[in-house]
């Protein structure tokens, strides 16, 4: 098929030449005068409009765009620092109130203390005074009964030795016997 | 012509008569000059909308250049240039809605036609962007440029016998050839493929037998037309990143 | 093949020689030129799949490299296609 085809390639070249200058007037590949010369001069008119007219507003709006982001961004970041300081100064009056009231419930404490002390230590005196109160009269009490019963014992016993002797006995050194032997009493 | 299908002659496809303007002159304006035209006026008029209420959250044709110029800056200018290539950006985003713009026509009802299906638009524009990258070349690294651009350092030197022509040859020539056919190609090809199936419909559309493939051809129309949507997109995006490819590596020399 | 049969039947002129050899070499240099590129970006895509599978994190950056490498190998076939349409019309 080649050598037939090549056949008709010979038989056709003869004339080849005068076949292509006809054809080049219409050849589909070439390029045609008339459009690139229009293609040139609009292609020119919109590369200017979009070098200086059409782009530009374009740019600039990403530009504002980016920087109203980048803006937008700092003074997130600001008001975030802002709160931090802020929580930090109200942590740190929080903590400066609450040693205040610590300090306040330290004092209140203290000044209770004291009060109590005061009023314990009244208390103990009034009756450490009733105790001795009490003990001197108890004493006194003891004072009398001992001297009562001194003598009730001496006139008993004086009685009962003057019986059993059949006779009066020296009522003083009895008494003086007496007397030892109930202070040696009280005593032990 | 085969069962009476009767493919048009190419020209009939692409090349279209001045509306104004004698035949074979520089300023004859026909179709393709008007769709350059439209593509000037819809992306100014874009851009005007867009920018006569700016806000900061952006809304409706706001939006949608926005995003677009979002997508040419993070996409294309930043992925390829880095920060510095931002001064390139109205070159790159100017570029991208020509071409989109051209290509669209190719499914756009009344017009079917993609501007770009003719070398005149590749090929203006591949010799802009050619001359565009070579100046910021020369304008970065001064005529150190070219040595830099034909002889990259690091090569054993026996070697750039063989490695400045080559590089001499896929900078300054095989570049823009390949930027403006790669472009041209791709939009004739899904020219002649839409115009293929639309005469295969319309010659199926018979009493015939035949009219039962008809649903076939018309469903591959369809498809294909969104498929020629997606290569609209994405050779204007390939032609813009290839573009900024290329200043790119004249900004700096080669390491 | 019975095409080329019956035009050699017909003893045909030299113009329809010529739109018949050209329309056949050019689907040929058509064919031809997309066998290449086709592996390639086959390759290339199922590679750049491949890569943003293991890291989705990298994914923007390898679709980028994915279509400038797309429209380099692209660029073959292309030009095999406009050596088609110069074969065919012209």
């Amino acid at each position: 098929m080649l050598a037939l085809v090549n056949v008709f390639a010979e038989a056709a070249a003869t004339d080849v030449n005068q076949a292509v200058a006809e054809a080049t007037a219409k050849n589909p590949i070439l390029p045609v005068m008339n459009e690139m010369f229009w293609t040139l001069v609009f292609f020119a008119i919109l590369w200017a409009l979009m070098k200086f007219v059409l782009l530009p507003p374009v740019m600039r709006t990403f530009k504002e765009r980016a920087d109203k982001v980048r803006d937008d961004q700092l003074a997130a970041e600001a008001a975030d620092t802002a709160r931090v300081d802020r929580l930090e100064q109200y942590e740190a009056g929080l903590a400066g109130a609450r040693s205040e009231a610590v300090k306040l419930i330290e004092q209140a404490r203290a000044e209770g203390d004291a009060e109590r002390r005061v009023q314990v230590g009244a208390a103990e005196a009034d009756v450490a005074s009733l105790r001795t109160e009490a003990a001197a009269e108890i004493a006194g009490a003891k004072e009398r009964a001992r001297g009562e019963l001194t003598s009730s014992i001496t006139d008993i016993a004086v009685g009962a030795a003057e019986a059993v002797v059949q006779k009066s006995i020296d009522r003083s050194a009895q008494v003086r016997v007496v007397e030892d032997h109930v202070a040696q009493a009280g005593k032990n | 012509m085969i069962f009476g299908l009767e493919f048009p002659p190419i020209e009939n496809l692409v090349e279209w008569p001045n509306w104004f303007g004698p035949k074979d002159s520089f300023y004859g304006f026909n179709k393709i000059a008007f769709i350059s035209l439209v593509a000037i006026v819809a992306t100014s008029v874009l851009f005007i909308l867009g920018n006569r209420k700016r806000s900061m959250v952006p809304k409706g044709a706001q939006n949608l250049v926005e995003s677009s110029v979002a997508f040419i800056r993070d996409g294309i200018v930043l992925e390829t240039m880095g920060p510095d290539g931002m001064r390139y950006l109205p070159y790159l985003v100017s570029l991208f809605f020509f071409i989109l713009i051209g290509n669209i026509f190719e499914v756009i009802p009344f017009f079917h036609m993609p501007a770009n299906a003719r070398m005149a638009g590749p090929a203006v524009l591949a010799l802009i962007t050619w001359a565009y990258y070579i100046a910021v070349g020369l304008k970065h690294q001064g005529p150190k440029y070219f040595i830099n651009a034909i002889a990259p350092p690091g090569v054993p030197k026996a070697l750039y016998i063989l490695v400045v022509p080559i590089e001499f040859l896929s900078t300054f020539i095989v570049r823009p050839f390949s930027l403006a056919v790669r472009l041209f190609a791709n939009m004739l090809a899904g020219h002649i493929l839409l115009v293929t199936f639309s005469v295969l419909c319309i010659t199926l559309f018979t009493a015939s037998l035949l009219a039962l493939v008809l649903p076939l051809s018309f469903f591959m129309l369809v498809a294909l037309t969104g498929f020629e949507v997606m290569v609209a997109f994405l050779q204007a995006y390939i032609f813009t990143i290839l573009a900024a490819v290329y200043i790119g590596s004249s900004m700096h020399a080669e390491h | 093949m019975s095409i080329l049969a019956q035009a050699t039947e017909v003893a045909v002129d030299k113009a329809t020689a010529q739109a018949i050899a050209g329309a056949t070499n050019a689907g040929m240099a058509y064919g031809l030129a997309a066998i290449g590129p086709g592996i390639g970006i086959g390759y290339l895509v199922g590679q750049s799949v491949q890569a943003m599978a293991r890291q989705p994190e990298a994914a923007g950056m390898v679709r980028t490299t994915m279509f400038l490498g797309i429209a380099f190998t692209e660029a073959l076939a292309l030009i095999g296609f406009v050596v088609f349409i110069l074969l065919k019309f012209v």
